[in-house]
């Protein structure tokens, strides 16, 4: 019953309380981007943010690339480039808690963003294990040229009304500047990050 | 409780940590301009998230009862407090549902100001904060002093004797990477044994219920991606109308802070997974009554960046927790005075009133102003006598011309000839900090009529 009296409470003061403007709000102006030298703009703006990228022209040796990247560690693959080895499965019957044993992840990216090299993933993309791209110590998201965007307003437009129940930009490994400011690398989570863009920049 | 300044004194005795406080801070702002200079509509950017700030205030109920039932239709569970106390008892009781004994916590500005820890800590329930910088000053029994930064203030040695003692780590001198390794290996064994992960809120989006959460360490998200439950707490500002005004938003937030183009995860919760419960916490706590105030109520707007502090000379020389308020600097010097003007008074005064906190505002608020009414208010409810005494002599004298000649003459001779300890009496507020100028032979009236 509190609860309700409080809502209700909160809710009246503000309506008594608010201000009464009407200003039109307008985004147009920021889509002046265009998409020309977005990879570039992806890579530096990526490799800024203390991240990685290899550009691929062609899928074609994707596996090979990849487990160069994996070195042998163990790691969970949920893009599907990865036929030869045995990837990590989840059954359900697996505890999170055994998840810290994963030292690399694969995941499919949506877009990137070229003005903050930034990934977007949403529950399909991690096939709802969302954990995984924040407790392995390497990640890396595969991306196709067409899919990056010039800046975020780009992104949320091409992401248009979210289904997913969650969605994360991803724009680099996990970092902390907390102690008297040197940035260090693998706060918690990843420890490197790399983004694979796959189809020459010419195909645009 | 200390005033600002004779906080600030104490802070001041250490001239050397001073410089180094100092230099830590203006080398955020640096990296502000740097990453800041890269958008070419920055100010028009500004401006916007200015007006989007503005609607949202102006509809902030209506925006609270979409974001209310979407989030409900989405499977999550809304609450609302109308202070500190509710919020933590509903926190509190969530937990006490779930049984949770053990519960980690990414950084949340509204859990201290609502006191959360010492509160659930009361009911035996362990609880850590994960942020690196969070979880130094929880180590130290200490407040944050900066509120993107909260150790910043702790010196890399300091830090490692601290780990000596609660972590058991071998001495490393102040090496940072081996000090970040260690809060790892502690704080994942943490992550992996939670029952519960409490989380703040960055941005809350009406039109879908879900909320985002900004971190560069993802602690955020390897807390609650691994307990059971998440409870989100957000002020009711926290409020935006529509998903693509989050691209105005993300684009402002860590390049204020820091010059970063956007924080490594900008994580969007919209429903909880599989088998988890979400919870959302929304907060009053004085907000509508800042509302109320047409001076004030663009304080509402504040992301939360820093970056006013940052820009701060004040808050630079004199640190964080000078200001003792859960805010510090401009902002918490706007914000605090709302929450007990007796408590805080100083705070509007630990100002130069120079601007700079209003430049480099993303939300551009007019904080300078704001000080400075905030000053008119306390001065009128708190006066202080020798402040006003010394204004009233000054009227007196100003107002009879030959008293002036009087008085002009008799100052003259008595700053040269009085010794300091009578110059700088108790009554002399203006000479606290500051040498009286040398006194000329003549006033300008003798000069200008021996001339002519």
């Amino acid at each position: 019953m509190k609860e309700v009296n409080s809502r209700t409470k909160i809710l009246y003061r503000i309506k008594e309380n608010k201000p009464n403007d009407k200003t039109n709000i307008d985004l147009g102006q920021f889509f002046i981007d265009d998409n020309e030298n977005s990879v570039i703009n992806f890579c530096e703006n990526l490799v800024d943010n203390d991240g990685d990228y290899l550009i691929l022209d062609r899928a074609d040796n994707l596996q090979e690339v990849l487990l160069k990247e994996i070195n042998g560690r163990s790691f969970a693959d949920l893009t599907g480039n990865i036929v030869d080895h045995q990837s990590w499965s989840f059954n359900g019957l697996i505890s999170p808690k055994k998840w810290s044993d994963i030292k690399v992840s694969i995941i499919n990216g949506i877009i990137g963003v070229a003005e903050n090299g930034a990934v977007w993933l949403d529950d399909d993309s991690m096939q709802n294990i969302r954990t995984l791209p924040f407790i392995v110590d390497h990640t890396i998201f595969i991306l196709n040229v067409k899919q990056i965007v010039p800046t975020m307003h780009h992104a949320y437009e091409a992401l248009g009304k979210i289904k997913t129940g969650f969605g994360a930009f991803i724009a680099g490994p996990s970092k902390t500047g907390d102690i008297e400011q040197n940035l260090i690398i693998g706060a918690h989570g990843p420890m490197s990050h790399l983004v694979i863009i796959v189809g020459s920049s010419d195909s645009q | 409780m200390l005033t600002h300044s004779q906080a600030a004194k104490e802070f001041n005795k250490d001239e050397s940590r001073v410089d180094w406080h100092d230099k830590a801070i203006w080398h955020l702002r640096q990296n502000r301009d740097l990453g800041v200079n890269k958008i070419p509509n920055w100010q028009q950017l500004r401006e916007t998230a200015s007006e989007i700030k503005l609607n949202v205030l102006s509809h902030l109920d209506t925006y609270l009862e979409e974001f209310e039932k979407m989030a409900l239709s989405n499977g999550v569970h809304v609450h609302w407090a109308l202070d500190g106390d509710e919020h933590n008892k509903i926190v509190k009781d969530i937990l006490e549902k779930h049984s949770v004994q053990k519960l980690v916590k990414s950084k949340s500005m509204l859990t201290e100001e609502c006191n959360l820890n010492p509160y659930l800590e009361k009911y035996s329930i362990e609880i850590v904060d994960t942020d690196l910088g969070e979880r130094i000053i929880q180590l130290a029994k200490e407040k944050p002093s900066h509120i993107t930064a909260p150790a910043i203030h702790k010196k890399k040695e300091e830090i490692d004797q601290l780990f000596q003692k609660m972590l058991g780590t071998p001495p490393s001198n102040g090496d940072a990477q081996f000090l970040v390794n260690a809060a790892r290996t502690d704080l994942r064994k943490k992550f992996l044994n939670a029952d519960a992960a409490i989380t703040g809120v960055n941005f809350a989006i009406a039109e879908s219920g879900g909320f985002v959460v900004c971190t560069n360490e993802g602690n955020a998200d390897l807390g609650v991606h691994l307990a059971p439950v998440h409870i989100a707490c957000m002020g009711i500002e926290k409020i935006i109308p529509k998903l693509e005004h989050l691209g105005v938003f993300l684009r402002l937030l860590a390049r204020s802070a820091n010059g970063q183009s956007i924080t490594s995860y900008s994580s969007h919760f919209f429903k909880p997974r599989k088998g988890q419960e979400m919870h959302i916490v929304i907060v009053d706590n004085g907000r509508s009554k800042q509302l109320a105030s047409e001076d004030f109520r663009n304080s509402l707007k504040c992301i939360r960046c820093g970056a006013c502090m940052n820009t701060c000379p004040i808050y630079r020389r004199s640190g964080g927790h000078s200001y003792g308020s859960t805010i510090p600097g401009p902002i918490g010097s706007i914000l605090s005075p709302n929450i007990d003007l007796k408590k805080y008074s100083s705070l509007p005064f630990a100002s130069t009133l120079c601007g700079s906190c209003t430049d480099v505002c993303p939300v551009k608020i007019d904080i300078h102003s704001q000080l400075y009414k905030w000053r008119q208010i306390i001065m009128k409810e708190h006066p202080n006598r020798v402040k006003q005494m010394a204004m009233k002599t000054n009227q007196k004298v100003f107002e009879h011309p030959r008293l002036y000649n009087i008085v002009g003459i008799v100052m003259r001779r008595a700053i040269k000839l009085l010794p300091k300890s009578i110059l700088y009496n108790k009554l002399n507020i203006w000479g606290k900090q500051r040498d009286l100028p040398n006194a000329p032979k003549k006033s300008f009236k003798e000069w200008y009529n021996e001339r002519s």
